[in-house]
């Protein structure tokens, strides 16, 4: 055990913080943000990533990644976000992306691993349903498989909800029940859709954010190929699990903690109304120093997670759920801190920018950066419920940890 | 940086835990704890486990090589005062073994290291470190202590606080103003010295501590620490290493807690069940476990601040420090307040274990500042 810094790891960040100096463009710099960045943005991003070989930062050098250490990948996420830099497409590097290295035909990736690289192919998760949340297991999205003049093919009918981006993306990864008479777990499958079959409805979910970023998606006879089925017919649930299980470092999201707290910090140091820094008032400043030691605290939990991840440790699982369960809290108390940071502003509902009546209203000082805070504050009550309630974390614990 | 235990280290570590299962089970401190043992038959027992700990090399390993340590850094301390902390042990390790060496060895003079050190290391002598003051309340300043100088030496006079000896020290590191040197010079003073007054106070967690009245206490020159006015960095080193130190111990204690929370969910059956199989019971010690090991990432994130650079003077450092004390405190008063929980009325008894983790969190959040006092001090530093 020794904690010494590694020299190494600064120079990466060095190198990293010339790149993105250089190579981001100021028209792609926005402020970072909880969700997908609009899809023209992550493309660009894309392309620019890969022409500096940069294009799958997350994946080992055999499978065309950069081949990056854990330590590396927490450098390049806070770099990032702490420049401006547009998201990547989330779902293909952190989730399918892994799965079709380990589990693909070649076919598969030689059809799917190279639009990664150029931006082309921007992809949505379909895993829950109106009835199958944290039961997941539980899904009911039919799969029925014949043929017709065209080949082998899956017939898909059912709904899937909270699907992210869909209306923003090019295709979608499915879990659906391929047999209704084995145990549930057993009868799952994974296929892989392209959103402009026919039969397939994407339907908006405003969120209590205001934004529109979920979907709910319906699947009328949609025809899939079989050849678009990764693993074998009722393997989908253990390739779930081996998706779930390569998120475990990343489940707090430290480079958005980090950017929360340099919000509230700045918003610390501006000048309120009769000249007022809020640092200087002992109940705010308390209440920083309390949030700072809990990020740092975090940053180290994070750091503890990757080197157990690498390792193949299996207490990277329950050690994930504990740092899911504090990141995701600790992100809506710095979000909840921030709002009431604006002071009598944070209450104000501003319109949406996208809205018409926008340009009618005469903006309020700090309204851009208001406006966004509330957003994130209210979409950040989703983040103790995705990827696991709180509830299913704690659950995790006990039973892996302790044998409850 | 690297997380996992060098093959030296894990020796280390099971050495410690050898030792506190065998010689210092719960009954084996229930009977030190005693309330009719006597002084005299604490001070022994206590110097027995003292020169067994000097014996083992724990005294010596952050030590320096070239007085009589073995060479290890604030790692070895922690190891080893997770695993003291594990069995809730009563001897002074953090007060004369981390606050007081560690002082020692950061600001003593080549003279003063090599009459000390080798004492301190092989168990023979034991110092504690008398710094904080009703007013300081566990930080080094503000300082009311002062030292006049007289003739070729000084006198002092004022009062400390919450001293850590156990009763076992031979001699005081004593923090006192100097006129026209600097804020703050450090002191070795006799045990036995004339105008020292020791009142033996019990704390909650069964540990010892003394409050010291100094009244023209005479010292001569060399009893100086270093130089006149130079003492806040080593008393801030020691501190540093004291905090670490404390925050291991405390994290050894929130494990124990619990085991024995978890232990006791699978044994203990109410309405014709284990109580474990309740998911209210469930989640509360998957909390204490998140809870814990937040309280470790930031024992880590203090080790990784004292290992790497002070580029910024330090102010980083300190603060991550302060940071730690204060998220640790905390962390420990919830996680041992919900093992009595879990445990309900039989956490509640002196004859349970469970209750007496949680007094050693309530000492630890007063002792070396507490909570509140470190996340003011961070507060400030914002500024």
């Amino acid at each position: 055990m020794d904690f010494q810094p590694d020299p190494g790891l600064d120079a990466f960040r060095q190198e990293l913080r010339r790149f993105l100096k250089d190579k981001l463009p100021a028209d792609l710099r926005v402020m970072p943000t909880f969700s997908r960045s609009r899809r023209e943005a992550v493309a660009r991003w894309q392309r620019i990533l890969t022409a500096r070989g940069w294009g799958a930062p997350y994946w080992a050098a055999e499978q065309g990644g950069t081949g990056w250490t854990m330590q590396q990948v927490l450098v390049f996420d806070e770099e990032c976000v702490a420049a401006g830099a547009p998201t990547l497409d989330g779902f293909v590097h952190k989730l399918l992306g892994p799965v079709l290295n380990q589990f693909a035909t070649p076919e598969q990736k030689a059809a799917h691993l190279p639009p990664v690289f150029n931006g082309e192919r921007l992809w949505c998760q379909g895993f829950s349903e109106p009835g199958s949340g944290s039961d997941l297991a539980s899904l009911r999205t039919r799969a029925v498989r014949g043929v017709d003049g065209d080949g082998e093919h899956y017939l898909v009918n059912g709904q899937k909800i909270w699907t992210s981006h869909a209306h923003e993306s090019d295709w979608i990864f499915l879990l659906v029940r391929t047999d209704p008479e084995v145990k549930k777990q057993a009868g799952i499958s994974f296929l892989l859709v392209d959103l402009k079959t026919p039969g397939i409805t994407v339907r908006p979910i405003r969120s209590i954010d205001g934004a529109h970023h979920l979907n709910e998606t319906f699947f009328d006879n949609v025809r899939v190929p079989v050849a678009n089925r990764v693993g074998d017919e009722g393997a989908g649930w253990a390739i779930t699990k081996f998706l779930l299980n390569n998120e475990h470092a990343s489940a707090a999201d430290l480079p958005l903690l980090r950017h929360y707290l340099r919000q509230l910090q700045e918003l610390a140091d501006t000048p309120r109304l009769g000249g007022e820094r809020l640092r200087e008032r002992p109940e705010f400043a308390l209440k920083l120093a309390r949030l700072e030691a809990e990020v740092q605290a975090i940053a180290m939990f994070v750091q503890r997670v990757a080197a157990l991840e690498t390792a193949h440790d299996p207490l990277a699982h329950p050690l994930g759920s504990m740092l899911k369960v504090r990141g995701t809290e600790l992100q809506q108390r710095l979000t909840e801190a921030q709002v009431e940071a604006l002071g009598d502003h944070g209450a104000v509902a501003y319109p949406h920018p996208d809205d018409h009546d926008a340009a009618a209203h005469e903006p309020l000082p700090q309204q851009a950066l208001a406006q966004g805070m509330a957003s994130q504050m209210f979409f950040r009550r989703a983040s103790t419920i995705y990827g696991g309630t709180s509830e299913v974390q704690r659950g995790i614990v006990a039973k892996l940890l302790f044998g409850l | 940086m690297d997380f996992k235990l060098t093959s030296e280290q894990q020796l280390l570590q099971d050495s410690v835990r050898r030792y506190v299962d065998k010689a210092y089970g719960f009954e084996v401190r229930a009977a030190q704890l005693a309330p009719m043992a006597q002084a005299a038959t604490r001070r022994e027992a206590g110097l027995a486990h003292w020169q067994a700990f000097a014996d083992n090399g724990w005294l010596a390993a952050a030590l320096p090589e070239t007085h009589g340590g073995l060479g290890g850094s604030l790692v070895e301390t922690a190891l080893i005062a997770h695993e003291l902390g594990r069995g809730l042990l009563l001897e002074p390790y953090l007060g004369c073994a981390v606050l007081a060496a560690q002082t020692l060895a950061a600001g003593g003079s080549a003279a003063q290291l090599q009459r000390w050190l080798p004492a301190l290391a092989d168990g023979s002598r034991r110092m504690a470190l008398a710094y904080s003051e009703p007013g300081s309340r566990g930080l080094p300043l503000p300082l009311t202590t002062a030292a006049q100088r007289r003739g070729s030496g000084y006198v002092l006079g004022g009062r400390k606080t919450l001293v850590l000896s156990g009763g076992l020290a031979d001699a005081y590191l004593v923090s006192a103003r100097v006129e026209g040197a600097g804020a703050l010079t450090l002191f070795v003073v006799d045990a036995a010295a004339a105008g020292l007054r020791r009142q033996a106070l019990p704390l909650h967690d069964g540990r010892w501590a003394e409050e010291l009245v100094l009244e023209d206490v005479a010292v001569d020159a060399d009893a100086v620490l270093g130089e006149p006015g130079g003492g806040l960095p080593a008393l801030r080193t020691g501190l540093a290493h004291g905090i670490v130190a404390q925050g291991a111990e405390l994290v050894g204690a929130m494990e124990r807690v619990i085991e024995l929370s978890v232990e006791y969910l699978k044994t203990r059956r109410q309405f014709g069940v284990a109580i474990g199989s309740f998911q209210a019971l469930q989640h509360r010690v998957a909390d204490m476990a998140a809870e814990m090991e937040m309280a470790r990432s930031m024992l880590y994130a203090a080790l990784a601040a004292m290992a790497g650079s002070e580029a910024d003077g330090g102010a980083q450092r300190q603060r991550t420090l302060s940071g730690a004390k204060a998220l640790i405190g905390r962390v420990a008063r919830f996680v041992c307040g919900q093992g009595i929980q879990l445990h309900g009325g039989i956490g509640m008894t002196e004859e349970y274990a469970v209750g007496h983790y949680f007094k050693r969190a309530v000492v630890a959040d007063l002792v070396l500042g507490s909570s509140e006092r470190h996340e003011a001090a961070c507060a400030l530093a914002l500024g």
